[in-house]
C-alpha cells in the first residue's frame, strides 16, 4: 500500500486559498490616527476558530481593533467577537452621557461601536439575548457612583471582566427555549483569547488576554523598522503568569495546577474567556451536563472535571493592559493569534510590513515632481530598483505567505503549495488557525 | 503634426492599380518612387492619418553603416532622397548633415568599430577613428576618460520624421498617387494565389498589387489574406528622454552619439538633448492585438525600464545631472526576429509585398528601402543581393505570436551588442527540432538555429566546462573556442566516419501520373532532369534572368516521382517558387516533406562500412556510386532513403529517416560504427569541409543575383537538353556578354590563427588595391591549413570605371588582399579549388 498521494494546489489556487479572506479598509481622514488596515484570515480548523472585529465607537472617537482565537469550538471567539467592543465603548463613556445612550441603546435607536470591515454583525442567534445583557450593564453603570476611575487600562479590564460574567449569568439562567440556552452552554464551555487595541487620540491601549500578541513596527532614525511587542503572552512560558496561578491556589497545588505547560494539563493558554470547566464550581458543571445529556442524548457523556480541580476558578478573562504614546509616530501594530507568531517572530513580521509597506508606496510608475533634476531621478531609481516587489497587495497576506513559505525576499511555491493543501484532518498537526490585522496609524504631533 | 494643405481625397475609387496600405514613412516612400518610376493609380490608404502609427515619434538618426550590405545601400539611398525633398517638394524636412559618433569603451568595442570602420571605408563611406583627447575638443561637455576612443563618420545625418514623411506625401502626390486617410484595410481577397482586391470600412476596391507597410500593424494585416501572408514582427515599447536646456550644453551642430557599451544614443532637441536606447529585454506591447483605433499613440513613461539608458547617459554627459525634465517620450517600435526589416514579395501571395520591421531604424531607412522595394516591383526583382531584408527568409513558423514576443525581447538590445560572429539569440530557441535533437543535446550538442531549426554546430566534450560553456560567453574576434572540437570533427570526416544531423534541410516531393513532375522539372531546373530511376542531380532552379532562386539536390525515385533537397532558407520561397510555376490543371502534386524525415548524413572514408552493417542491399562503391538514391531497410526501419552525396564533397551517404525511425536508425548507426571510430559532427565541421572544397550555399554565398557561370556552375547546365528552361535565354546572354563578377575561393596568408583576428564574412577583398567586392563563407582548411574564405570578386578599370571580365589569371596571379579589422592580409585567389583540397585521404 502507498501513500497516497496528496494533490498539490496550482499557483492561481494558493493564491486563491490565500486571498480569500482578504479585507483593507481606508478610514475617513481626520477621524482618528488609524489611516488604513489590513487584515486575513487562513483557517487550519473547519471551521475557523479564529474571529477578527474592528470597530469605531460611534459616541467616542476611538477605533477598536481586536483578534480573538477561539479553542474547543468556535462559539466563544464568535460571541466575544461580537460583544467585547460593545462592552469596551460603554464602559469608557463619559458618565454624563450614560443615562441618554441606556435609553438609546434599549430603544435601539442607536448604537455603541459602528463596524469597519464588512463583518455583518451579529452573527449569534442569540442577539436578543446579548443586547439584553448590555441594556442591563449600562443600566447598572448609570446607578453606579459617577466619580468612577476613568483611568482607560482598568475600564477595559472591567468590560473584559463584565463581557465573561455575562457569559456565565446567560448560561446559568433557566431558559425556557432550549435552543438559547444550548447556545449559552456552547459558548461558555468553549474558550476565547483575546487581544484588543484601542486607539484614542494620539494613545494606544493594548488589552490582552491569552496568547494573541500585539507588536508595534516603528522607524527608527535609520529608516530600520523596530519591533515593539506590547503585549505578554499569558501561558506556561510566562514566569510571572505561572507565578499568578500558582499564588491564586493553595500551595499543595503548585504541583497540579499547571503540568505539561498547560493549566491543569489541558489549557495552553492561562487567561481566556469562556472555558466554564475551568472556572465554575465541579457541582455547578455536574448540574447543566446532567440536564444536557437528557436533552441531547449520550454524545456529550464524555463529560469530566479536569483533574486535580479543588479550589476553581483557575482561569481568569482578565486582560493585561498596556499603553503606549503615538505622538509624532508613524508606524504600524500587527495584531495576530499565535497561529502566526508560531511561525514567524516580531522582528521578521515588523520588518516585512516595513519593506512591504515602502514596496507599496513604490509600487506604482514613478513619477518625477517638476523642477526634478536628472541626478535626483536617477538616485530615486536606483532605490526602486531593489525595492521588494510583492506578490501580495494586502500585507496580512503577505505575512501569512512569508509565514508558511518565506525564503529570504522570495517565497519557495512548492512549499507553500504544500502547506495550503493539506486535507483538514491533517493540516491541524502542522499549523493552527491564522489571524492577522495590521493597522497603519499616523501620530499627530 | 504639421500636414500640407488637404491630404484627404474624399471617396475611395473603385480600381487602383497598386494599393498600398500604410501612410507612415515606409508607404510614403514606396508609392513616391513607384510613381517616379511612372506608374500610375497608385493609392495610398492610411487607417488614421499619415504618420500617425510610429513614423511621427522617431528620433530621425541616419547612420550608414549597417549589419548587411544591402541596408546600407537602403540607408546610403535615403540620404540621398532626403537631402533632395526640399528642392523638389519646397518643405525643408529638418534634414541635417551633423556626422555621428560611435564611442567605445572597451577594446573588444574598439575592434568591432575597427571593422566596421574598414569595411565603411572599402565603399567609399568617409569615416576616422578619434582619440577620448580630440573628442573632447569636439564635443566639450562628453566625459571621455573611460573611452578608447570613437569612430567618427562626418556623413551620417538627421532628419525631422514628420516633415519628411509629409515632404515625401507632396512629393507622391505630386507625381500623381492618390492619399486616403481614415479608411482602414479589413481583408485582402486574392484569386488564383494573387492579389485581386481590397476590402476596407469604406467599401471595396480591386487591385493588382498590395503592398503592406502597416508598420506594427502589419503582422495582423498580413494574416487578413487568404492564404494569410507572413509578417513576422511585434512591437516593444521605446523610451527617450528630453530634457529642457541644460547650462554650459549647446548641442547644436554637433554630431549625434552613440554610446554603444552604455546602450544609448544622444542628439540635439531643440535647445536641449534627446536620449534614448535599445536595453535587454526590451518590453514587447500590445501583446493582445493593438489598440484601434489608434493614432499618434505613446505609452504611458516607465522610468524603471528607463533607468539603465538615464544610467548611461548621465553617465556621459555629467552636465545633464543638473538638467531637468522636457519629457520621457514612449511610443511603440516594431522588431523581427533577426533584426533585419522584412521587404519584397510575400511567399503566399503574388503581386503582396510587404515594407514593414525596421527595428527602429524605420526613418534610417524608409527612403532607400522605398526605391528598393519599387525598382524590384517594377522590374520584377531586385537589383542588388536584398537576402538578407527579404520577408521570404521566415518560415510561417517564426510567425507565431509567442515566439515574436519572447525574441523582440531580445533582439532590441542586439542593436548595441558588439557583434562578435557566431552569436545566437537565446530566446526563441527549440522552435523546431530535430527527432535527434534529445539525443545530440546529451552527446554534447551545442546547437545553433537555421531557420529556426536547432542543428547541432559541434559537440563539446562536456566534462570540459569551459568549452561546453563557451556559447554563454562573450564571444570573440579571433580563433573561436571551438577550435580544437571542430577541428577533431573535420579529421573524422575525412579520416575514419561522422554522423551528422541534416534535418534542417528543406524537403520536397514531386509526383504526378504522368510525364507531367519530369516536365515542370526540365522547364524550372537547367540541369538534365530525365535521368534514370535511383539517380541524383544537383541543379539549381533559376528565373528568367538566370539568377538562383533555388539551388537542389533532386532524386528521381520512380519515373514520376522527385524528392528535392533544398536548403534551409528556401522551406517557404523554394516552396513558392515551385508551387507558382505548377500547371493550372493540377497533375503535378508538391508536397513540403520537410517536417516528416529526419536528415542523417553519414560521411568519411568508412562511411560505407558502417552503414554496410546495418543492410543487406550492397552499398559498394561499384554497386552504389556517388549521386544515387536508393530505400533499403536499416535496423527495425524499413525503406529508408539513402542518398549517396553529403554536400561537403567527402564519400557517404544522408539518410533520409521518417522521424519516428530517426532515433532506433541513428542509435543502431552509432553502435554499429563504434569500433569504426564513429562520432558526431556539427555543422561548423560541415563549413570548413565544404569551404575547402570550394562548394559555395545558396543563401549563405550566392543567391539569386548570381547565375551558375559566376559560381563556376556551368557544367550543371544543359543548354542543349532540348528544354527552353527558365533563365536559358538570359544564360546565353550572359555567356556572350562575359563574366563582370564571380564567386572566388582565397587562402589567407600570413594569418597568425593564434593572435590575429579571423574573418566572418563580409570583409573587403582588394586586387591590385582596389576593392573589388566582399567575403561570404569564412572557416578554416585544416588540409590546406589556411583559413578560407569565399567572396565576390569584379575588376572595375581604375579610369574608365568599365566593369572588365573576371578571369582565373586575374584572380590567382593579381596581388590579392583581404582586409580584417584594421589589417590587410595577403592571400591567394582561386575560381577552382585547389587539388589538394579535394584529394580522398586514403587508408591501407
Amino acid at each position: 500500500v502507498g501513500t497516497p498521494v496528496i494533490p498539490k494546489l496550482t499557483p492561481d489556487a494558493v493564491n486563491e486559498v490565500l486571498q480569500k479572506n482578504e479585507v483593507k479598509v481606508k478610514l475617513n481622514p481626520g477621524i482618528s490616527v488609524v489611516n488604513s488596515y489590513c487584515s486575513n484570515q487562513l483557517a487550519s480548523n473547519s471551521p475557523i476558530e479564529d474571529q477578527r472585529a474592528e470597530a469605531q465607537c460611534c459616541l467616542t472617537d476611538g477605533v477598536l481593533v481586536g483578534v480573538f482565537d477561539g479553542h474547543s469550538g468556535p462559539k466563544c471567539a464568535q460571541v466575544v467577537s461580537e460583544r467585547l467592543f460593545d462592552y469596551i465603548a460603554a464602559e469608557i463613556l463619559p458618565y454624563d452621557t450614560l443615562l441618554s445612550v441606556y435609553k438609546k441603546i434599549e430603544a435601539k435607536e442607536t448604537s455603541l461601536v459602528r463596524w469597519l470591515g464588512g463583518k455583518a454583525i451579529p452573527m449569534s442567534p442569540n442577539a436578543e439575548l446579548h443586547h439584553h445583557s448590555l441594556v442591563k450593564y449600562l443600566y447598572e453603570n448609570v446607578s453606579v457612583d459617577s466619580e468612577a476611575d476613568d483611568y482607560i487600562p482598568d475600564m477595559m479590564a472591567t468590560a473584559f471582566d463584565r463581557l465573561d460574567q455575562d457569559l456565565t449569568t446567560e448560561a446559568l439562567s433557566h431558559s425556557d427555549d432550549i435552543s438559547v440556552s444550548d447556545e449559552c452552554l456552547r459558548t461558555v464551555f468553549s474558550g476565547a483569547c483575546a487581544n484588543v487595541a484601542f486607539f484614542q487620540g494620539n494613545d494606544l491601549y493594548v488589552a490582552n488576554s491569552g496568547d494573541c500578541r500585539a507588536v508595534l513596527g516603528v522607524q527608527m532614525d535609520n529608516g530600520v523598522w523596530s519591533p515593539i511587542v506590547l503585549s505578554n503572552d499569558h501561558n506556561a512560558y510566562n514566569n510571572n503568569e505561572v507565578n499568578r496561578v500558582k499564588s491564586s491556589h493553595p500551595a499543595n497545588e503548585s504541583m497540579t495546577v499547571i503540568r505539561q505547560e498547560r493549566l491543569l494539563g489541558e489549557l495552553m493558554p492561562l487567561r481566556a474567556f469562556g472555558d466554564a470547566r475551568f472556572k465554575w464550581q465541579g457541582e455547578i458543571q455536574k448540574d447543566i451536563f446532567r440536564k444536557w445529556e437528557k436533552q441531547h442524548g449520550p454524545q456529550l457523556r464524555n463529560f469530566h472535571l479536569p483533574r486535580n480541580f479543588y479550589t476553581p476558578p483557575y482561569l481568569v478573562p482578565t486582560p493585561e493592559v498596556t499603553h503606549y504614546n503615538l505622538e509624532g509616530k508613524t508606524g504600524f501594530l500587527i495584531l495576530a493569534t499565535d497561529g502566526l507568531w508560531e511561525m514567524l517572530d516580531p522582528d521578521k513580521a515588523v520588518a516585512l510590513v516595513g519593506a512591504h509597506s515602502e514596496a507599496m508606496g513604490q509600487m506604482g510608475p514613478y513619477s518625477p515632481a517638476a523642477k526634478v533634476t536628472l541626478g535626483e531621478i536617477r538616485t530615486a531609481l536606483a532605490q526602486r530598483r531593489f525595492s521588494l516587489r510583492p506578490l501580495d497587495t494586502n500585507v496580512s497576506t503577505h505575512l501569512i505567505r512569508y509565514a508558511l513559505c518565506g525564503v529570504g525576499h522570495t517565497f519557495d511555491y512548492d512549499k507553500l503549495a504544500e502547506s495550503v493543501s493539506l486535507p483538514p484532518n491533517i493540516v491541524r498537526h502542522y499549523r493552527d488557525d491564522i489571524t492577522v490585522t495590521v493597522v497603519f496609524f499616523n501620530g499627530k504631533q | 503634426h504639421a500636414h500640407d494643405g488637404p491630404t484627404t481625397s474624399s471617396s475611395l475609387p473603385r480600381e487602383a492599380r497598386v494599393v498600398v496600405c500604410g501612410g507612415g514613412i515606409a508607404g510614403l516612400s514606396v508609392a513616391y518612387h513607384l510613381a517616379k518610376l511612372g506608374w500610375k493609380e497608385i493609392l495610398i490608404l492610411e487607417q488614421g492619418r499619415l504618420t500617425s502609427g510610429t513614423t511621427w515619434h522617431a528620433a530621425g538618426l541616419i547612420g550608414q553603416m549597417r549589419s548587411s550590405r544591402v541596408m546600407t545601400n537602403i540607408c546610403q539611398d535615403s540620404i540621398k532622397l532626403y537631402s533632395s525633398l526640399e528642392e523638389e517638394t519646397g518643405i525643408n524636412p529638418g534634414f541635417r548633415i551633423t556626422g555621428s559618433l560611435a564611442l567605445a569603451e572597451s577594446k573588444e568595442r574598439m575592434l568591432d568599430l575597427q571593422r566596421t570602420a574598414s569595411k565603411a571605408r572599402a565603399i567609399g563611406i568617409d569615416c576616422d577613428f578619434m582619440s577620448p583627447a580630440e573628442l573632447e575638443k569636439m564635443v566639450p561637455w562628453m566625459w571621455t576618460q573611460d573611452l578608447q576612443g570613437a569612430l567618427y563618420i562626418p556623413g551620417d545625418c538627421v532628419t525631422d520624421p514628420t516633415t519628411t514623411s509629409m515632404a515625401l506625401a507632396k512629393g507622391a502626390r505630386q507625381n500623381g498617387v492618390k492619399i486616403i486617410e481614415g479608411v482602414k484595410v479589413d481583408k485582402v481577397e486574392t484569386e488564383k494565389e494573387r492579389v485581386s482586391e481590397v476590402h476596407t470600412n469604406q467599401g471595396s476596391l480591386k487591385c493588382e498589387y498590395f503592398i503592406n507597410c502597416a508598420g506594427m500593424w502589419s503582422h495582423e494585416l498580413g494574416l487578413k489574406c487568404n492564404p494569410g501572408v507572413k509578417v513576422p514582427l511585434h512591437p516593444n515599447e521605446h523610451q527617450y528622454l528630453i530634457t529642457k536646456p541644460i547650462e554650459d550644453i549647446n548641442p547644436l551642430g554637433l554630431p549625434y552619439i552613440r554610446d554603444l557599451d552604455n546602450e544609448c544614443y544622444i542628439r540635439d532637441w531643440g535647445q536641449g538633448l534627446m536620449a534614448g536606447g535599445f536595453v535587454t529585454p526590451g518590453k514587447p506591447v500590445f501583446t493582445k492585438g493593438i489598440p484601434y483605433p489608434a493614432e499618434f499613440t505613446s505609452l504611458p513613461e516607465d522610468w524603471d525600464a528607463f533607468r539603465p539608458v538615464l544610467d548611461g547617459f548621465l553617465k556621459r554627459v555629467p552636465a545633464a545631472e543638473k538638467a531637468e525634465v522636457q519629457q520621457l517620450f514612449n511610443g511603440p517600435e516594431s522588431f523581427t526576429p533577426d533584426m533585419s526589416p522584412l521587404i519584397g514579395p510575400a511567399s503566399e501571395v503574388d503581386n503582396y509585398f510587404v515594407m514593414a520591421g525596421f527595428n527602429s531604424a524605420g526613418i534610417a531607412a524608409s527612403g532607400g528601402a522605398g526605391k528598393l522595394l519599387a525598382e524590384w516591383i517594377h522590374e520584377g526583382r531586385p537589383s542588388i543581393n536584398t537576402w538578407p531584408v527579404d520577408v521570404r527568409r521566415f518560415s510561417k513558423y517564426h510567425n507565431n505570436k509567442k515566439f515574436l514576443r519572447d525574441r523582440v525581447s531580445e533582439i532590441e538590445g542586439l542593436h548595441y551588442r558588439i557583434g562578435f560572429p557566431g552569436m545566437e539569440c537565446q530566446s526563441g530557441r527549440k522552435l523546431r527540432c530535430s527527432p535527434l535533437y534529445a539525443s545530440h543535446a546529451a552527446s554534447g550538442a551545442v546547437f545553433g538555429e537555421r531557420s529556426g531549426m536547432e542543428t547541432p554546430k559541434w559537440f563539446a566534450n562536456m566534462s570540459d566546462t569551459e568549452e561546453y560553456g563557451f556559447e554563454s560567453q562573450t564571444g570573440t574576434f579571433g580563433k573561436p573556442g571551438w577550435f580544437d572540437t571542430v577541428l577533431g570533427e573535420y579529421w573524422a570526416c575525412r579520416e575514419t566516419v561522422c554522423a551528422m544531423d541534416m534535418s534542417f534541410f528543406t524537403k520536397f516531393e514531386l509526383k504526378s501520373d504522368g510525364p507531367e513532375a519530369l516536365e515542370l522539372l526540365q522547364k524550372l531546373c537547367p540541369n538534365e532532369m530525365d535521368m534514370p530511376v535511383g539517380h541524383v542531380v544537383h541543379t539549381g532552379m533559376l528565373n528568367e534572368w538566370g539568377g538562383y532562386e533555388n539551388d537542389c539536390s533532386v532524386a528521381r525515385l520512380a519515373p514520376n516521382s522527385f524528392f528535392m533537397i533544398c536548403p534551409s532558407f528556401q522551406l517557404a520561397r523554394g516552396y513558392r517558387w515551385i508551387e507558382s510555376h505548377l500547371p493550372s490543371d493540377g497533375s503535378v502534386k508538391l508536397q513540403n516533406v520537410t517536417h516528416l524525415y529526419g536528415g542523417l548524413n553519414v560521411m568519411g572514408p568508412r562511411a560505407r562500412e558502417v552503414l554496410q552493417k546495418l543492410t543487406e542491399t550492397s552499398l559498394k562503391l561499384s554497386e552504389f556510386k556517388p549521386f544515387m538514391c536508393t530505400e533499403v531497410d536499416i535496423g527495425y526501419a524499413s525503406k529508408v532513403r539513402i542518398i549517396s552525396i553529403t554536400h561537403t564533397g567527402e564519400d557517404g551517404f544522408v539518410i533520409y529517416i521518417r522521424c519516428e525511425h530517426a532515433l532506433h536508425v541513428y542509435d543502431a548507426l552509432k553502435e554499429a560504427g563504434r569500433i569504426y571510430g564513429i562520432r558526431d559532427a556539427g555543422y561548423n565541421a560541415l563549413r570548413w569541409l565544404r569551404l575547402e572544397k570550394f562548394y559555395p550555399y545558396w543563401g549563405e554565398d550566392f543567391v539569386d543575383d548570381a547565375t551558375p557561370f559566376e559560381i563556376g556552375r556551368e557544367h550543371r547546365v544543359k543548354f542543349d537538353k532540348g528544354v527552353d528552361f527558365l533563365g536559358r535565354e538570359a544564360l546565353l546572354r550572359k555567356r556572350e556578354e562575359g563574366l563582370r563578377k564571380h564567386l572566388a575561393m582565397f587562402l589567407i596568408e600570413d594569418h597568425d590563427l593564434d593572435h590575429d583576428m579571423w574573418p566572418s564574412g563580409g570583409e573587403p577583398i582588394f586586387i591590385d588595391g582596389n576593392y573589388t567586392g566582399s567575403t561570404t563563407s569564412t572557416g578554416y582548411g585544416p588540409t590546406l591549413q589556411k583559413l578560407v574564405c569565399l567572396g565576390w570578386v569584379t575588376n572595375i578599370d581604375r579610369n574608365s570605371g568599365e566593369a572588365r571580365e573576371v578571369s582565373h589569371d586575374y584572380v590567382h596571379h593579381s596581388k590579392v588582399e583581404i582586409q580584417i579589422g584594421n589589417r590587410r592580409f595577403p592571400a591567394k585567389g582561386f575560381l577552382y579549388p585547389p587539388a589538394v583540397a579535394k584529394r580522398q585521404i586514403s587508408h591501407v
